[in-house]
C-alpha cells in the first residue's frame, strides 16, 4: 500500500467535488438554457439558478421562454420556480420531483432583446432536425389578388387548350364508349342466343314432328302425346328463361349506357370547373368565392394551430415514450456506442414530477392550477398526466389528460375561455396589413383529442366588440381594403374551425359569419368584374371541349344503337321460336294456357278431332 | 524530441529496479483505462488501484496512452460485443437489477462501448499481464546488453539531449 499516494488522490477528488459544487449552478444553468433553447427553437433564459445541496432542490428566478414565431416576445415568463427533489433516487440516476411551485407566471410578454437562437445553436438545431419527420403542411387557399382587375384581360390568351383537363378527358371519352361497346359485344357473344335456341329446338324436334302427325287411336297414344306436349312446354319454358336473361342484360346495358353518359358529362362539368379554378389561381384569384375568401382568411390560423399542436405533441411524446416492463430492448445512440435502456422496474420511472403548482397574476390574467404525474415512463407509472388550470380573470378552465399508458397515446385537452381582452394583441407580418387589435373580447371553446397520429379538433371562437387596427401601407391591395371594410361592419364574429383525420391528411372545415360580411364587400369591390371574367372563361373552356364532347355524344348514340340492335335480333329469334312452339301447343290443346284437369282438359284439340 | 523522450522512458522502466510483476501490473491497469472510455466511473477505481497498489505508475501511464490509441480501432468490436452482452436474454434480469441499483448506473455499464471494451480488457488482462512480465524478464536477461550495442541506442546516448537528461536525472535523483 502506497499511502503517500492515497492522501493526494483523496485531496484531488475532494478538490474536484468542491470545484463542481462551486460552479455547479452555472454549469447546470448553461446546460438547461442550451437544451431548453434547442427544444423551444428560441432562447430560453434563466436569470439565476440555485441548486440546494443541504436541502435538495432547485430554485430558478427569472425564467423567460422566447416565442420562436415572434422573437421579440416571450411565450411565458416565470418569476420564481421552486423545485424540491427527492435525494435517494438521485443515487440510482432517477430524478423524482416531489413538488414544483411556479409563481408570478406571465404570458406573451415583451422582450428587450431578440429571442432568436444564436448562430451556434441554430447550426446544432439544423443538424439535430435533419432527417426528422416534419408534420405535413396544411393546404390553404391563398387570398385573392383583386388588383389584377386593374388591367384588361385577353380571355383567349388566358385559356391554354393544352392545359385544360376537360379537353383532355373529352378526347378520351370516345375511347371509353368504344371500350364499353366492345365489352357488351363480347357479353352478347358469350350469351350465344342462336346456339342456345338451336339446341333447345333440336332437342324437341322429335316431339314437334310427332305432335304434328298425332292421332289418338288408343290410350297408349294419349300417353305419348302427353309426353310430347310436356317436352314442348319445357322447351318453351327454357326459351322464356333465355328471353328473361336477354331482357335483364339489355336493361343492364341501358342502365350502364345512361349512367356512363351522365357520369362522364358530370365529370367533364367538374373538370371544366377545375380548369376555371386553375386559371383563376394563375391569376391570383383562387379564393374568389365568399366561402373560400373566409377560408383563405382563416385557414392560416388553423394551419398554424395544427402545426403548433403536432410539434408540441411530438415533443411530449419524445419525453414520455411508451416503455415499461414488456417492451423490447430500447437503444439510444450516443456519440460513442449505444445506451441500452432497461426498464426501471423496482423503484419507478427515471423521471417523475409528482405535482407542479402554478399561479399567474398579470394585468389580463389571474389563474391557478396544477400539473400532476409528468414522467419519462408512463407505462411504469401507470397514470396519465393531468393538467387542471382555472382562472377567474378571465373565466378560464383548462383540462388536459395525456394518457400514454396504453398501446396508443391519447391526449385530450379541453379549453373554455370567456371574456379574454384582446386589446393590444399584435399580429405578425400578414398580407392584410393587420397591425393589432384595438378592442375586443374573446370567448373560446376548444376540444382536442390526439389518438396516435389522428386528430379531432373542434374550436368555436366568438370575438365581441372587435375593433382592428391596420398598418398604413402605400399601394395597399384591394383585398386588404375589402377585409378592412368587412371587419368594420362586423363588430362581432363567430368562427368555428374543425380538423379531423391524420397528420398527413387533415380534413379542415371552417365556418364563420365573416362570410356574410365578405360576400357584401366582394360584390361591392369586384362582383361584376369577377362574374364577367368567370363567364367569358367558362364560354372559352366550353368551346374548347365542345367538339370532342359532340364526338363523344355521337359515338355513344351510335354504340348504344348497335348494341340495342343486336339485343333486338336476339330477342326476335327467341320470340319467334316461343311463338312457334306455343302455337303448336295451342293448336293441339286448343288453349294457349296451361290445361285444366281431366283428359278433355289435357287434350281438348285432339279429342275434338 | 517527444519520441526520444518516450523511448528513453521505456528503457528507463525496463532497466529500473521495479520488478517485472510491478511493471506488468501497471501495464494491465493502464490498459483498462486506455481501452475503455476514459471518463467512466470505474476508471476512478482503476486510477485509485494504480496509486495504491505497488505497480509501476510510469508503465501504467504509457500503457494507458498506447491502449487508448488501440481502443479507437477496437471500438466497433466493443460496440458489437457490448450490444450482444447487454441484449442477451439470459443476462437481462441481471442488467435490469443492476440498472435499478444505486450508484452503478453512473458507471455507464449500459453503454455498448463501455461494456464491450471493459469485457475485452478483462479478457486480455491475464494474457497481457503474463506477456508483459515475460517480456521484461526476457529483456533484462537476454536483450538488455544487446540493446546497448544497437546503433540507435548508441546515437541516443551520444546525443546532447541524453547528456542533458542524464545530468537532470542525477540532480533530481
Amino acid at each position: 500500500m502506497r499511502w503517500k499516494f492515497v492522501i493526494p488522490f483523496v485531496v484531488f477528488i475532494l478538490i474536484i467535488i468542491a470545484f463542481v459544487t462551486f460552479f455547479l449552478d452555472g454549469i447546470v444553468k448553461s446546460i438547461v438554457e442550451e437544451r431548453a433553447s434547442l427544444l423551444n427553437k428560441a432562447k430560453v433564459e434563466i436569470e439565476d439558478l440555485d441548486i440546494g445541496l443541504l436541502r435538495p432542490g432547485v430554485r430558478i428566478r427569472g425564467l423567460a421562454v422566447a416565442n420562436a414565431d415572434n422573437p421579440w416576445r416571450n411565450l411565458v415568463e416565470v418569476g420564481d420556480i421552486g423545485i424540491s427533489v427527492s435525494v435517494l433516487p438521485l443515487f440510482s440516476k432517477r430524478v423524482i420531483i416531489d413538488e414544483v411551485v411556479m409563481e408570478n407566471l406571465r404570458l406573451n410578454t415583451n422582450r428587450k432583446t431578440s429571442g432568436e437562437l444564436p448562430r451556434r445553436l441554430k447550426k446544432r438545431l439544423m443538424a439535430e432536425e435533419k432527417g426528422k419527420k416534419k408534420p405535413a403542411e396544411v393546404p390553404c387557399v391563398k387570398l385573392p389578388n383583386l388588383d389584377v382587375f386593374k388591367k384588361e384581360f385577353n380571355v383567349k390568351e388566358l385559356v391554354d387548350i393544352d392545359r385544360l383537363e376537360s379537353v383532355r378527358r373529352a378526347k378520351e371519352l370516345s375511347e371509353d364508349v368504344s371500350k364499353m361497346k366492345a365489352a357488351w359485344e363480347s357479353e352478347l357473344k358469350g350469351l350465344d342466343t342462336k346456339a342456345k335456341v338451336e339446341e333447345i329446338v333440336t332437342k324437341v324436334q322429335g316431339s314437334v314432328e310427332s305432335l304434328q302427325k298425332a292421332e289418338i287411336k288408343g290410350p297408349a297414344d294419349v300417353l305419348k302425346l302427353q309426353d310430347d306436349l310436356k317436352n314442348l312446354r319445357e322447351a318453351t319454358g327454357s326459351l322464356k328463361d333465355l328471353q328473361k336473361e336477354i331482357e335483364a342484360k339489355k336493361s343492364a346495358f341501358q342502365k350502364q349506357a345512361t349512367g356512363l353518359e351522365k357520369s362522364l358529362k358530370d365529370e367533364i362539368t367538374k373538370l371544366k370547373e377545375m380548369d376555371l379554378q386553375a386559371i383563376l389561381k394563375d391569376l391570383g384569384l383562387e379564393g374568389i368565392t365568399k366561402a373560400r375568401l373566409a377560408e383563405a382568411f382563416l385557414c392560416p390560423f388553423l394551419a398554424k394551430t395544427l402545426t403548433f399542436i403536432w410539434n408540441h405533441a411530438d415533443k411530449i411524446r419524445t419525453f414520455m415514450p411508451k416503455t415499461g416492463k414488456d417492451q423490447p430492448v430500447q437503444t439510444r445512440i450516443r456519440a460513442k456506442g449505444r445506451d441500452i435502456i432497461f426498464p426501471s422496474v423496482k423503484k419507478g420511472p427515471d423521471f417523475l414530477l409528482r405535482e407542479a403548482r402554478l399561479s399567474m397574476e398579470q394585468e389580463k390574467w389571474s389563474a391557478k392550477g396544477t400539473i400532476r404525474g409528468v414522467t419519462s415512463d408512463p407505462v411504469l407509472y401507470g397514470n396519465p398526466t393531468r393538467v387542471d388550470i382555472r382562472g377567474t380573470r378571465p373565466q378560464l378552465a383548462l383540462n388536459a389528460i395525456l394518457d400514454h399508458t396504453g398501446k396508443t397515446p391519447i391526449d385530450t385537452i379541453s379549453l373554455d375561455l370567456r371574456g379574454y381582452p384582446l386589446e393590444g394583441f399584435r399580429f405578425s407580418e400578414n398580407p392584410l396589413s393587420l397591425s393589432n387589435i384595438a378592442r375586443g373580447f374573446l370567448d373560446l371553446k376548444a376540444n382536442l383529442t390526439l389518438k396516435g397520429d389522428s386528430i379531432d379538433l373542434e374550436t368555436m371562437t366568438t370575438v365581441k366588440n372587435l375593433v382592428l387596427a391596420f398598418a398604413e401601407k402605400e399601394g395597399e391591395n384591394l383585398v386588404a381594403t375589402m377585409v378592412k371594410e368587412a371587419v368594420k361592419t362586423t363588430p362581432s364574429l363567430s368562427i368555428g374551425m374543425a380538423a379531423r383525420g391524420t397528420r398527413e391528411n387533415p380534413q379542415l372545415s371552417i365556418s364563420s359569419d365573416i362570410d356574410r360580411a365578405f360576400a357584401g364587400q366582394l360584390q361591392r369591390f369586384a362582383g361584376q368584374k369577377v362574374n364577367q371574367l368567370k363567364a367569358s372563361l367558362g364560354t372559352q373552356i366550353d368551346g374548347a371541349s365542345g367538339k370532342d364532347m359532340k364526338g363523344f355524344s355521337d359515338s355513344l348514340s351510335q354504340g348504344k344503337l348497335d348494341i340495342l340492335n343486336q339485343f333486338g335480333s336476339d330477342e326476335s329469334l327467341v320470340q319467334e321460336n316461343i311463338d312457334s312452339l306455343s302455337n303448336l301447343i295451342a293448336a293441339k290443346t286448343g288453349k294457349s294456357k296451361a290445361p285444366t284437369k281431366g283428359i278433355e282438359g289435357i287434350l281438348p284439340g285432339l279429342i275434338r278431332k | 524530441m517527444i519520441l526520444l523522450k518516450l523511448i528513453a522512458k521505456i528503457f528507463r522502466i525496463l532497466n529500473a529496479e521495479a520488478s517485472p510483476k510491478q511493471i506488468a501490473g501497471g501495464v494491465v491497469l493502464g490498459m483498462i483505462i486506455g481501452l475503455t472510455p476514459t471518463f467512466s466511473l470505474h476508471n476512478i477505481v482503476v486510477v485509485f488501484l494504480i496509486l495504491v497498489i505497488r505497480v509501476n505508475i510510469t508503465s501504467a501511464i504509457l500503457s494507458m496512452f498506447a491502449f487508448d490509441l488501440i481502443g479507437y480501432g477496437v471500438d466497433p468490436l466493443s460496440d458489437w460485443l457490448g450490444y450482444a452482452i447487454l441484449t442477451s436474454t439470459a443476462l437481462r434480469p441481471l442488467w435490469i437489477e443492476t440498472y435499478n441499483a444505486a450508484i452503478i448506473p453512473f458507471t455507464r455499464f449500459n453503454n455498448t462501448i463501455v461494456m464491450g471494451s471493459f469485457v475485452i480488457s478483462l479478457i486480455l488482462l491475464y494474457p497481457i499481464y503474463r506477456l508483459a512480465e515475460y517480456g521484461v524478464e526476457r529483456y533484462r536477461s537476454d536483450l538488455a546488453a544487446k540493446f546497448q550495442q544497437w546503433r540507435i541506442v548508441k546515437a541516443v546516448k551520444m546525443s546532447r539531449f541524453y547528456k542533458y537528461y542524464q545530468t537532470y536525472r542525477s540532480i533530481v535523483g
